[in-house]
């Protein structure tokens, strides 16, 4: 786990969590890029990657699994939020997206003893040491669809203001560490390989869906395995994205409303629809 | 049932024992089963959860309504005034609007958001109204027309906010958070119409509003306190500071006597008062000062000749020209300090009636609020003092109001807690004299005698001249047989303060227990008929039995027991009525007041009580002779003095 790298620029030694060199003042540190970057993790992913290409192979479906990999660089991050959100981000584009962390400091609190926000808590800091609070949340998508638990609005981000701060990990980052029993200490035993940066994010999904993938899987059928919305949320099934930093509506690409709700609600989406087209950002 | 709701996701989690059901606002029917890992996925990072305690699912259902229909009336108004939006999009949210406002629930609740913060310069409010006029919508042409026309008092309220000092908050977080519940609870839009109601605003400075014409309820004092009083707010830091200086000011700007009624404008040459752009300035605050001083002295000197209906003239003379001549605190401060002297003097009934007309006139001043308790506390309204004392502490005098709420606690005689009371305040104030001696008095009350002694003694060191001090130990003393020690400080005449009455009954109880009968109870008699303290005169009445059942004068004893009404007397007052009951054969009665002595536990087993109920409730011989049961109860009423 990295706690410093050495700045590209002054050569001195850039502690986390600061997003800029403190010696030299170079800008654009994304902590968790730099985790998904580092040597052991990729050599890792590598070899999980290579290994589901032989398996594939062995099974005739390296072909299919060629094709899914060449679409999934196409992938783009989604996001699922409510009316209200979306038409406060629409409103102007200072407004910002905010974090987890952000709203519980804003007095939002589940439950006590809510095992689930322990359990993600520990999920962030033992992924995000020191920096989970810089950390946005969303899933790896193929056409749009999302996990619309989180809201009927489905905010598609723009590849281009997101690719050089984003990460990609195996799953619910939350379940993957409750899975492998992971507990926070100076050196968590967190499994290397499942995780890559936005550029490699098509390895990690290979190396993920292989296995579901053979000679008959046919294209139309990659969106679905990328992410599937389960019955529970615990059986929700997709590639999570994290993105470091502030979003606004200049970020977004596309806004889906799915499930559209009549009266006031209907109201609103018009509105946030033309808000949306004055930031030329598509809406349907 | 336990429940969670959320406006914003427009979702309800329902937590009924280990079951986890949701709902959503549109399908209310429609119960889902849920894990505890379903909810942020159900909830998202929605920021206004909302946890319902005791309730059941219709009551979580309209809870939930109700919330949505606040979220959905911000958005469709805010869509209502943004320019940039289509005109057909604007009129379908006034439409929308118009409908959810015909809840006035819904109405307060946006305009608690509205009201704090002007409308930014590219709001479209004008816009906004003139599509509600082309569509007549009457609930909406209300709130826009009321949120248009209180702009100007929602940009001064929102600037005093901006203006009060972040390290006041502590932090800015907390200052955000400060913000974000003054927001949900209202307080922006409760100042607002305060100001608007009382006049008080800068905007409306110029017009000729009478103080009196405003409703009681609509003044920056009641804001005060109904702010300070409100759950969210005590449990956030230095609260009571932030709501002061928020609400300063238009409290500086706005009083009474600066709102110029027209019969005062004669006065203005002989007040040598000037007027700079319609407001008063520069008033003579020495003069004022001494017509206020020799206005007190003459209504002390009315109080002294007990001519109260001079009195209440003079003190409605007096209040009129300070109210004419300056703050309302001042004429707060005059009213307690003419208290202090009616107390002085031992008129309690005019002490509560001044502090009354004080908290009236300053309800945010926390010095008349501590003399309210005071004068509560004098005349055993023992709750009601307490009241007083947490609304003293409330408005920032915190040293007076925690010793006053021990004094309750004593009085009522909980002493355990009182001590813990006074030990805490003399953590806090070391300087702090009155909770030491607070503190000695229980000591003393618990029979403590040698920690009491002590306490008194290490108070006399550094104020050798404190009254309560100086009696305190000569009680202790005389307990302790030191009568030459005891009475030596002790009045026998000139009886004008309370501690003077005070050191006149541990005088008699001297008297009697050195065997001179006579010279005491011709003392508590003097007491129970001259003090003026209702307390200090049951006091005497607890002398005079002791000394009637020395006599062996039953009858008179129970006679002189029956006026003991304050709980504070009650424990002592039970042993002698165990003595002189016991001793008539009214076992009933006898009983009946040894079993009181069930919540005091100290005198109940105390070697007295016993003896007492070994002789007369179960007829055993005597184990003791009469002196010493004189003795001791010389000492019970002693320490309880």
């Amino acid at each position: 786990m990295s706690i410093s790298v050495t700045c590209p620029e002054c050569s001195n030694e850039i502690p986390q969590p600061t997003e800029r060199c403190p010696h030299c003042g170079k800008p654009g540190i994304f902590w968790n890029v730099i985790t998904a970057n580092d040597a052991d993790e990729r050599a890792t992913l590598e070899r999980r990657y290579q290994a589901a290409k032989s398996d594939a192979a062995s099974r005739n479906a390296d072909a299919p699994l060629q094709e899914f990999e060449n679409v999934i660089a196409y992938s783009k991050a989604v996001i699922a939020r409510s009316e209200s959100e979306v038409l406060r981000l629409a409103s102007s584009n200072r407004q910002l997206y905010g974090t987890y962390y952000q709203s519980i400091d804003a007095g939002v609190r589940l439950p006590d003893g809510d095992e689930w926000a322990v359990l993600r808590e520990l999920a962030d800091t033992v992924l995000f040491p020191s920096y989970k609070k810089e950390m946005r949340f969303a899933a790896l998508t193929l056409d749009g669809s999302g996990l619309s638990n989180y809201g009927s609005c489905l905010i598609v981000l723009r590849n281009e203001m997101i690719s050089h701060r984003a990460s990609v990990f195996e799953e619910n980052s939350a379940l993957f560490v409750e899975r492998h029993g992971i507990k926070i200490s100076r050196k968590p035993n967190l499994p290397k390989g499942y995780r890559a940066t936005w550029d490699e994010r098509a390895k990690l999904c290979v190396a993920k869906l292989s296995q579901k993938i053979d000679s008959a899987t046919r294209s139309d059928e990659y969106s679905d395995l990328l992410l599937k919305q389960g019955a529970t949320s615990e059986d929700d099934e997709f590639i999570e994205v994290h993105i470091w930093g502030p979003m606004t509506v200049l970020t977004m690409e596309q806004v889906i409303v799915t499930d559209p709700k009549p009266r006031h609600r209907a109201t609103i989406v018009k509105a946030i629809k033309a808000k949306l087209a004055k930031h030329n950002v598509q809406a349907s | 049932m336990n429940a969670v709701i959320s406006g914003r996701a427009g979702k309800a989690l329902l937590l009924d024992g280990d079951s986890l059901k949701s709902f959503d606002v549109d399908e209310p029917s429609k119960l889902v089963s849920r894990r505890q890992s379903d909810l942020p996925y159900l909830f998202g990072e929605t920021q206004d959860l909302r946890f319902i305690e005791n309730t059941d699912i219709e009551s979580v259902q309209q809870e939930l309504k109700h919330d949505c229909d606040c979220n959905w009336a911000l958005d469709l108004a805010l869509i209502s005034l943004d320019a940039e939006l289509p005109d057909e999009i604007r009129k379908e949210a006034i439409e929308g609007l118009d409908e959810l406002l015909a809840d006035s629930r819904v109405v307060e609740r946006l305009e608690n958001i509205l009201y704090a913060r002007a409308l930014p310069e590219d709001a479209d409010l004008a816009g906004a109204l003139n599509l509600c006029g082309e569509t007549r919508f009457s609930n909406a042409i209300a709130l826009l027309q009321s949120f248009q026309e209180r702009q100007p008092l929602i940009r001064e309220v929102s600037e005093a906010w901006d203006i009060i000092p972040t390290k006041i908050f502590g932090g800015y977080d907390q200052q955000a958070e400060f913000q974000h519940v003054a927001v949900r609870e209202g307080f922006f839009r409760a100042l607002v119409i305060t100001l608007e109601s009382q006049g008080k605003a800068s905007s409306l400075r110029e017009a000729s509003i009478h103080l009196a014409s405003a409703n009681p309820n609509d003044t920056i004092p009641m804001f005060l306190l109904n702010t300070g009083l409100n759950d969210s707010v005590k449990r956030l830091r230095n609260h009571r500071q932030v709501l002061h200086a928020w609400a300063s000011p238009f409290r500086q700007s706005g009083n009474a006597p600066k709102i110029k009624p027209e019969i005062e404008e004669g006065d203005e040459s002989e007040t040598s008062t000037r007027r700079r752009h319609g407001r008063r300035i520069g008033i003579h605050r020495q003069a004022v000062l001494r017509e206020v001083n020799k206005k007190k002295a003459i209504i002390i000197e009315a109080i002294k000749r007990e001519d109260f209906g001079l009195v209440r003239g003079l003190v409605d003379d007096l209040v009129s020209y300070q109210l004419s001549n300056g703050e309302p605190e001042h004429a707060a401060k005059s009213l307690c300090d003419l208290a202090i002297g009616a107390k002085a003097l031992g008129i309690q009934s005019l002490q509560l009636a001044l502090i009354e007309r004080s908290v009236s006139i300053a309800p945010d001043d926390g010095w008349s609020w501590a003399q309210y308790g005071d004068a509560l506390l004098s005349v055993l309204r023992l709750d009601d003092a307490l009241k007083a004392y947490q609304q003293a502490e409330a408005f920032g005098h915190r040293m007076i109001a925690l010793t006053g709420r021990a004094e309750v606690l004593k009085t009522k005689g909980e002493f355990d807690a009182a001590l813990v009371a006074f030990n805490e305040i003399i953590l806090e104030y070391p300087e702090d004299v009155v909770s030491k001696t607070g503190r000695a008095e229980v000591l003393k009350a618990k029979w403590q005698l040698d920690d009491a002694l002590t306490a008194y003694n290490e108070i006399i060191a550094n104020h050798p001249d404190d009254p309560i001090a100086r009696n305190g130990r000569s009680c202790i003393l005389a307990a302790l047989g030191r009568y030459d020690e005891a009475i030596e400080y002790l009045p026998d005449r000139n009886l004008l303060t309370l501690q003077d009455w005070i050191g006149y009954h541990i005088r008699g109880m001297i008297l009697l227990r050195t065997g001179k009968l006579g010279g005491a109870i011709q003392i508590f008699n003097d007491g129970v008929q001259n003090t003026s303290w209702p307390l200090q005169r049951e006091y005497f009445r607890n002398a005079l039995a002791v000394a009637w059942l020395r006599g062996r004068e039953f009858e008179k004893a129970s006679k002189a027991l029956e006026g003991i009404d304050s709980p504070q007397l009650q424990p002592a007052a039970n042993v002698l009525r165990l003595h002189a009951f016991g001793a008539q054969g009214n076992l009933k009665r006898a009983t009946a007041a040894y079993n009181s002595l069930a919540t005091s536990p100290h005198l109940r087993s105390n070697e007295l009580t016993q003896e007492l109920r070994h002789q007369f409730l179960l007829g055993e011989a005597p184990r003791y002779n009469e002196d010493w049961i004189f003795d001791q109860e010389v000492k019970i009423v002693l320490l309880a003095a």
